[in-house]
Parts: C-alpha cells; structure tokens; sequence
C-alpha cells in the first residue's frame, strides 16, 4: 500500500504550522539526503499553501531516489489544492498506470475530475474508489453522493450510498441521508425500512423513532405517525428532566407539534 | 483444550508442516497490544518478522491456557478477535502461531475484559498527549505512572490523544513511541487513540489510509456500545458507566452543524444514558500553549463552536485533548463558544477549583449526563516535553508548563483526575462527584450543638408533610461555612440509627440562595430540592445567636420510616471543606408513625 495518500491538505491559515514547519526544517539539515524527511517538508509546505516550495522539495525527493509511486501521490495533492486539478489527474494517471492496485488513488482522481469540471468521470471514479478502496470512509460516500445529486440522480445518489454503506456498515452518516433521498423519491416504505435497520444497530433512539413519524406522516399514515412520535416523546419523557438537553427540548417541541398537527388531520378526515 | 478457527479461513493453510517451520523462526517484533475491549471479547494484535498462522491462547492463569482462537491465513500483522469472554475477567494469555506460542503464557501477560456495561465498577484510564518524542522524559512520565500505579504498568484503560509519534507518524516512529516505550502497558491494557496532526503528515483520516490507520483496530460499528461511526477517525464506545466519545479534529473538524461527523455524534449523543460522558480529540477548544492558540487556529476554534454545543448539551463532563506542549485545565464550564476575550465568570458553573483538598469538588445533581451542567476541559499534551507558553488562556484554571500524564479513576458517581508531573508529584487534581442524596452514614468530627431541636410530621398526603431543624447554642465560623451564593455546596442531612431519614444536598449558586447578615439563606418554593423551601445559616457564636435551620415539606422529602431509632443525627455540611455542625438526639419526646420530636434542652 502507498504510504502518503492525497487527503487534502487544506491551510487553513498558518496558524498551528508553524511547529511543524520548524520540526521538519530540523529534520531535514539532520537527514538532508533522505527523501522521506523532504516529502514530509513537502508535506508541511502543501499545508502552509506554498505550493511551489512544496514542489521544489517533492523534485529533490526524487533527486534523493523517493519512491517515484509516493512522489507522484504527493505532486498530486500539491497540485489538486493549488488549483491545478489536470496536472494533478496526469500524476495520478501515471501512479495507477503503475500501480493499479492503489484503488484509494482513484478518489483523488475523483477529487481532480470534479475541479475540471467533469462530475461524471469524478463520480465514476468516487464509486471505483468507494468499491476497491481499502478502507472507504462516510465522508468518500457522502462525496459521491453529493456529486450524482449535483447531476440530478437521485436515484443514482441512493445507490451510491447502498453501495458505501456495502463497505463502510449501515452507519447513521449514510443510512440518514438515504431515508431524505428515498422520501424525496416517494418511497416511503423503503425509508421506513431504512430506519428499522438502523434502529436495530444500537439502543432506541428518539432522534431516529421521530424521523420515523415524520416518514409516516408524510407518507399519509397518519395513525402511524402519531403512534411513533408518541413513543419518541415517552422516551424523552422517561429521562430524568435534568438529562433532557437543549437538544431533547428542541426534539420534544417538534414532536409536540407535529403529534397536535398529525391529530388535527386525523379529526378532519 | 478448544480452538476456534476464525470463520472463513479454515482451508487456506496446505501445509502445517511448511508453517510449522516458518513459525520456529519467527519473532514477535511489535507487541501483543489490546484493543476495543468489550463485556465479551478483546482484539489481540501483534506483528511478526516472518508470516505465520495467528494464535491467541487463553486462560484462568499461567500453564493453564486451555482456549485457543486461530487465524491460519500467514501474516505478519495479527489480528485475533478474542470472543466469549466473561464480563470484568482476568485472563492470562500468549500469542503465537498455530505450531506454539512465541511470547505469553506468563505472568507479565494478561487482559481484563470489560466490566458489565452501567456498572459502577471502579476503574482507571492513565493518559497521556503528544508522547511522541521518545528520551528521558517520556521514560520519565512512563515509570512515574507505573510507581504512582503500584508498581504494575497495568491498568484499565490507555488513551492516547495524538501526536503519539513524533516527528510525523510513521509505522517506525510508532515503534519507537509507542510499542517500544510502552511494551509493557501495551500488553496488559488496552489502548485507544486519537488522531492528531502529526498522525496527518503520514496517515490520512478522509480515505483511513496509512500507518495509523495499519496498526489499530478501534471500533467503528459500535462493537463495544455506543452508535457505530464507520470509520475509526471517529467513533464511541462504552466502559462501566462511562461512555467515551473519541474525534477527529483534523480533516473532520465540522465547519457547520453539519457532516457525517456531526451527524453521527448526534445520534451517538442520543442514545446514549451512561452516568459519565468524556470525550477526547486532539485540537483543544482552550488553549494558550506555545504555537497553539486555541482562538486563532480554526480547526479549534471549529470544535469549539460546533462540537462543544452539541457535547454539553447532553451533559458532557471531561474533555481530554493535547496539542499544545503543557498541561492546562479549565474551571467547570458551560456554554463558552467564543474566543477567549469573551470569556466571563458567567461560564463557570463552579468558581472552585474542583480539588478535594481545596474548594471542594465539582458537583453534579444526579447521575448521568445532566445537560449544561458543567464540564472540565484538559489539555494533557506534555506526555513527553513541555513548551514554554503563557497558557493565559481565561478559561483555563491552572497551567503547567511540566511533563506528565494523567491519572483518572471513576468510582461510581466520582470521578477523579490527577495530573501526575515526570517527577512523579501530583501538582492538579480535580473531582467531580454526581448525585445529590446524603452520604449513607453522618459525618464525623462536626460541631455539636448545645441546644438544637427537630420535628416530624408526616400526613397521609404526601405534599403535607415536612420537617424542620434547628441547631445552635454553638459557634459557627464564617470561614468554614464558605459561600453558597458563589461555589459552597453544602448538604443538610437527617439519620436515624438505621439509615438516612430525609435530607439531602443543595448546590450553589442560582437564584435561591442570598447573603444574608452574617451567614446566608436559601428559599426556595417550588421545594425541587429534597422538599428544602429553606436552609439558614447565621454565623457567629452562641451570644450573637449563631445557628442552623432547615426547613422542608412535600412529597421531595421522601417518606420517612417512623418511628425513628435512636440515636437520631441531624446535620448540616460544607461539602466542599468537610466542615459540619451536628445535633445528636439520644432521646425523643415524641416518636411515633407520623410525629416525631427531639430536643435538646
């Protein structure tokens, strides 16, 4: 596996480099031969958003005999936050051209898509990275679907987030937004389905019992409905007042309201 | 003996004869280490110079080893998860490959699984930040924990919150930090992490690429409690009655109330009803340390404004992160989300310092997590060097620019935190103590009354009941009395020869307490507080009419069991100095199922 992937680096200020920067600067008259001491400056210097010093240390790497896979990875990231997302894609091709099996190298070939202006090859690639990446993450899935719901596929984005949650597990960070797009979808049942899966990984929870009602109620099942954001609210009842939090308080309204809207509709039918 | 053969695997070796061979010559050349330790299992890791079969061997002790859980796949990273354990058991084991055991089966090898999930069992964590720079002073902070500990490296559990290997994370700056330094804690105590931004130069948090994400195996679908993250830059779990919340405030810092980070906490949040909630991330939201000021760098100033909301909304009470090179510990706070020139006295919930030996310990009124209720926030990040800094930081109580770790032991409702110095000095502690009943038994050593008086009345109807008591005659010194109005918390509590009969603790602060001439008053009629609609204290001696009154009604009283056994105790407690003053009623006038009466004379 490569070492250094392309996580961006991004310098938010310089504030809290400035250790870094001088750690490495030792480091590096210490060990002025080793290429690892200068990607790691490299490193250092992509964050402090100086791109070009950032270069010329990733270029005596090399110099030094770097491992040219981790080199190109690292000439990527440089390029892909400098704004320079075609050189970065060039890099990146070169490395898979080698090394086909750095599946993880295809989501920043994703990253560098997306800033060309090209969302289809990047969600392609966000997909390929998510299915053969060694540990995908919730926030590659949650990218994915940004960029297919940025095309208008929502039914491609849910896929994307069945196929993250394939790998990643059947986490709250996706199987949420899949019950919002499955409802945007009008596929009540299937969100109401999401939510049981959830609800079967961990403790009963209100914020996820209430989604529930709200599911029901938009779906028309308005006995349903009132008989969830009951449950939810007993069990914001059931913890003591002083374990009921701005949160719970705020959830608490909104159920209390949406129990007395969904109880008006019910008399009015 | 039994064996358990990790499903899926079996089949894959051909020729044992051909392992049998590969593991004589192997080496373990990282560990054994311990990781998510749960009620029912632990995940034991090691790595060895040559590939082998994995084999984790276990038992009730040394030579008795009867249990085996294999791997046949040949690796040199080993990892076997150790299942069907019992909850808070001591098992000795060894690891090896399937032909023999190539360290363990001794004394010097052993785990505890996790105590039952809610227990008040005790327990402790030792912890330690930005420990990635191995020497002297590392050894230092390492052999003081191990001395302060009893002599045994062993504990509970190991947090380590970041930067754990300097200069940039690398697998062979881990071994040098982290698995060599701490070999012998490693193979006892199970370990947990956070990722810092040194881990950021080597490892990647967005795609879980690199070295840090190589070695650990946190938990990241809720395997040991809590909601499941599906990554390990993030995730929770459950030990005894604490429930631990371990982020990312690198990559992941949220930059909005928003993202599977913020999401996912949310949800954790919850669900969860543990008695204690710490969480632990690297960035911290106060800080004034060397190169690292919390109100100019966004990654913490991000956590501040969108986490810590979120956290102590739900009654979070220890944040642990490192980052800057020294120890800083702030007062207990609630709802500062701003830079630190706006930070006020009106964010602390307690002007003490939480010390038990000093103002008293922090205190909160139930078990659980009690939101805005208060929370300490620590920067523990001079695990192996400090920096000199100002650590000026307004939130922040005490500062030390020393080496060292710290030492945190949750009893039940107490939780205690030490900060232990590289020179093996405790030079902070704090406490922070949950629930508001009275202690089982009186208190010792308080100031006896001369004369003191107190009256039961207990009606069919519960919200007619009350109590009263007074107590004076004697001298009541304003210094030991303290302040209720500003950090005092002070307890008035009734026992009878059996037990506790009625009382309870009433904290500082709020609007029902008042300074009064010489001493103070709390009124209060909504009666939330045990029944008290009011505690007075005037200080003083007996020729300037020093005394002690209580008063409460309603069914917050509880239902007292009458008739009381003599002897009957009442008292009233400085909580925060173990000062008293009691009033011991050998006899009664009157005891009988619905009326009581004591005096003395």
């Amino acid at each position: 596996m490569l070492a250094l992937g392309l996580a961006p680096a991004v310098a938010f200020a310089h504030a809290g480099l400035d250790e870094l920067d001088a750690a490495t600067r030792q480091e590096l008259a210490k060990r002025p031969d080793d290429p690892q001491r200068h990607i790691e400056r490299a490193r250092v210097l992509q964050m402090k958003g100086e791109w070009d010093a950032a270069l010329e240390e990733v270029e005596t790497a090399a110099a030094r005999g770097g491992d040219p896979d981790v080199l190109g990875q690292v000439r990527a990231s440089i390029y892909l936050d400098a704004g320079f997302p075609r050189m970065a894609k060039v890099e990146v091709d070169r490395v898979l051209a080698r090394r086909p099996d750095a599946a993880g190298l295809l989501y920043e070939r994703g990253r560098a898509w997306l800033a060309i202006g090209n969302p289809e090859a990047a969600a392609r690639d966000f997909g390929d990275a998510i299915a053969k990446g060694p540990r995908p993450t919730p926030e590659q899935v949650i990218a994915h679907r940004d960029v297919l719901l940025g095309l208008g596929k929502k039914d491609a984005a849910l896929r994307a987030l069945d196929d993250g949650m394939a790998r990643v597990g059947h986490v709250v960070s996706l199987e949420l937004p899949a019950v919002d797009l499955e409802v945007e979808l009008g596929r009540y049942d299937a969100a109401l389905a999401r939510l049981d899966r959830l609800a079967a990984t961990a403790p009963p929870n209100p914020l996820w019992i209430a989604r529930r009602g709200e599911v029901l109620d938009k779906a028309g099942r308005g006995a349903q409905a009132r008989a969830e954001y009951a449950k939810a609210l007993a069990l914001i009842d059931a913890r003591p007042a002083a374990r009921r939090g701005k949160p719970f308080v705020d959830l608490k309204r909104r159920l209390e309201m949406a129990l007395a809207s969904a109880e008006h509709r019910g008399e009015s039918r | 003996m039994k064996t358990r053969i990790r499903a899926g695997l079996v089949g894959v070796v051909t020729s044992m004869t051909a392992l049998a061979t590969v593991a004589a010559a192997t080496t373990v050349v990282r560990g054994p280490y311990l990781q998510t330790p749960t009620t029912a299992s632990m995940i034991v890791r090691w790595r060895t110079d040559l590939p082998s079969s994995s084999r984790v061997a276990i038992g009730p002790a040394p030579g008795s080893l009867a249990t085996n859980y294999d791997s046949l796949v040949p690796v040199t990273e080993h990892v076997v998860p150790v299942t069907g354990l019992t909850p808070d058991t001591l098992y000795y084991y060894s690891v090896g490959s399937i032909s023999g055991a190539f360290v363990g089966d001794d004394v010097d090898h052993f785990f505890r699984t996790a105590p039952t999930t809610g227990a008040s069992t005790p327990f402790r964590i030792w912890t330690i930040g930005d420990a990635g720079f191995t020497g002297a002073d590392l050894d230092a902070v390492r052999d003081t924990f191990k001395a302060y500990n009893g002599g045994t490296s062993a504990t509970d559990l190991f947090l380590l919150l970041g930067d754990n290997a300097y200069l940039t994370g690398t697998d062979m700056q881990y071994q040098a930090a982290v698995y060599d330094e701490h070999a012998e804690m490693l193979r006892t105590t199970p370990v947990y992490s956070t990722f810092g931004n040194h881990e950021r130069i080597s490892s990647q948090d967005l795609a879980q690429t690199g070295p840090y994400y190589d070695m650990f195996s946190f938990p990241t679908l809720g395997e040991a409690g809590g909601v499941g993250s599906g990554t390990e830059s993030y995730y929770s779990f459950d030990y005894a009655n604490v429930h631990f919340i371990v982020l990312d405030s690198e990559d992941f810092t949220p930059s909005s109330a928003s993202g599977p980070m913020f999401t996912w906490l949310q949800s954790d949040l919850a669900a969860t009803t543990a008695d204690w909630v710490i969480a632990l991330w690297h960035r911290p939201p106060y800080s004034r340390g060397l190169f690292h000021n919390s109100d100019t760098e966004l990654n913490e100033v991000r956590m501040r404004q969108f986490v810590l909301p979120a956290l102590e909304s739900v009654g979070v009470d220890l944040v642990l992160c490192g980052h800057s090179h020294n120890y800083e510990r702030s007062f207990f706070l609630d709802g500062h989300y701003g830079n630190g020139a706006s930070f006020t006295n009106a964010f602390k919930k307690d002007l003490g310092d939480g010390d038990p030996t000093g103002d008293g310990a922090y205190r909160k009124a139930d078990l659980g997590p009690i939101a805005n209720s208060g929370a300490v926030y620590v920067v523990d990040g001079s695990g192996s060097e400090h920096r000199n800094a100002t650590l000026a930081h307004p939130a922040h109580l005490v500062g030390l620019l020393e080496t060292g770790s710290m030492v945190i032991d949750i009893t039940g409702n107490t939780l205690t935190a030490q900060f232990l110095s590289g020179a093996g000095v405790i030079d902070d502690q704090f406490q922070i103590v949950k629930g508001s009943s009275c202690a089982p038994t009186p208190a010792s050593g308080c100031n006896t009354a001369v004369r003191g008086k107190l009256t039961v009345r207990e009606n069919a109807d519960p919200a007619r009941s009350r109590w009263s008591w007074k107590w004076k005659g004697g001298t009541i010194d304003a210094a030991d009395v303290g302040d209720p109005t500003a950090e005092t918390d002070v307890a008035v509590c009734v026992y009878d020869a059996t037990g506790t009969l009625f009382g309870g603790q009433v904290f500082h602060g709020g609007v029902a307490w008042r300074t009064i001439k010489r001493g103070f008053e709390y009124r209060d009629k909504t009666l939330a507080n045990h029944g008290f609609q009011k505690i007075k204290i005037r200080t003083g001696t007996p020729s300037l009419g020093a005394y002690v009154q209580a008063k409460a009604k309603g069914v917050g009283i509880g239902n007292p069991a009458l008739p009381a056994t003599t002897p009957i105790t009442a008292q009233f407690l400085n909580l925060d100095s173990g000062k008293c003053w009691s009033s011991e009623f050998t006899t009664t006038r009157r005891n009988q199922a619905d009326r009581l009466t004591a005096v003395i004379p």
